[in-house]
């Protein structure tokens, strides 16, 4: 990927990913998916997981799984309501992008 | 590196924030390595960084600074952290020592150390070091030069006086006068001789005494002071 990935934008893929799974998911699998389309390190997202959870975007609960703790990652409702706004904010920003790159004129 | 010591270096280094913000931290680190499963232990390790890195990554959430960062093609990148691991030798190093306490105040303290060291002491040690050897070098110079007129006088006088003898067979007023010569020669040796004795014996001693006194007092204050 050519273009930088700012953390707003991160923030977004993350609550995004997060959110697919109906009873959260966990830092593993978070970090693989978003791997799927972002070419971030393994490093970079448990600071983004932490500062989501303190701004109340997302909350943790520990699952007993093949004998031992795992700790998922939930979207709250909060959390739904940022990534809709981060969701309108992409569509009105990747469509002007997209209207300028194929060369038609922006109409707002 | 192994899983276990890439989690302790962590786990050192994230020992003076918030113990609910570290077991939260290392606990998540932990979860990933299990996750991973074994044979994928080391890829995630080169992966993950250093731990130095991850603990200022940390670092900088708690203090909710996210201005410097980036996320781009190759990651997420940190002017400070790109600064660091272009220096694999500092970091190494920086993993080695072990710090108690508030790093950055441990740092500036060093510095204040070496700098003071530096400014204060090296320039004294010096000038003190010079002034020693300078004296001790005039003093040698002069017991030598005192023992070496000595040694020539004698020598020379004997040569003379020697030659003197031999004159004598075919001249002998000037044989006589050379042995005569060779004679004073020899007495001023002789009494160079008595000076020399006399500084090594008289001079010399109370003179190292109040060297090695000196350097001791001067060690004493150093002492105290510290």
């Amino acid at each position: 990927m050519v273009f930088n990935t700012g953390a707003a934008l991160l923030d977004a893929i993350v609550l995004a990913v997060v959110s697919k799974e109906e009873e959260g998911s966990y830092g593993y699998k978070i970090t693989q998916d978003v791997r799927k389309v972002l070419d971030v390190s393994e490093s970079t997202l448990y600071p983004v997981l932490r500062r989501l959870r303190k701004e109340g975007c997302m909350e943790v609960y520990d699952r007993q799984c093949d004998g031992r703790n795992r700790r998922y990652y939930k979207v709250t409702s909060q959390g739904m309501i940022q990534l809709n706004l981060y969701r309108t904010e992409w569509k009105s920003y990747s469509f002007k992008i997209t209207k300028i790159f194929e060369g038609g004129a922006v109409h707002e | 590196m192994s899983k276990k010591e890439f989690l302790d270096q962590l786990a050192y280094l994230l020992q003076d924030i918030a113990p609910e913000e570290r077991d939260d931290a290392i606990g998540y680190y932990v979860d990933y390595f299990e996750e991973a499963g074994p044979e994928r232990e080391q890829q995630v390790i080169e992966e993950l960084g250093s731990p130095e890195k991850i603990a200022a990554m940390i670092r900088d959430s708690l203090n909710g600074t996210t201005g410097e960062e980036e996320y781009t093609e190759n990651g997420y990148h940190n002017q400070r952290y790109d600064e660091n691991t272009k220096m694999p030798e500092k970091a190494k190093k920086e993993s080695g020592f072990h710090f108690k306490g508030n790093r950055d105040r441990n740092l500036i303290l060093i510095v204040l150390i070496v700098v003071g060291t530096v400014v204060l002491g090296l320039p004294l040690i010096g000038v003190i070091g010079g002034t020693a050897v300078g004296i001790v070098g005039i003093f040698f110079g002069f017991i030598s030069g005192v023992a070496g007129i000595s040694v020539g006088l004698l020598a020379g006088g004997f040569g003379v006086f020697a030659a003197g003898i031999v004159k004598m067979f075919t001249k002998l007023p000037t044989g006589f006068m050379m042995c005569g010569g060779g004679l004073i020669m020899m007495a001023v040796g002789l009494l160079f001789c008595v000076l020399f004795v006399w500084i090594l014996v008289k001079v010399f001693p109370p003179l190292i005494r109040g060297v090695v006194d000196l350097i001791r007092r001067l060690f004493h204050k150093g002492g105290e002071e510290a």
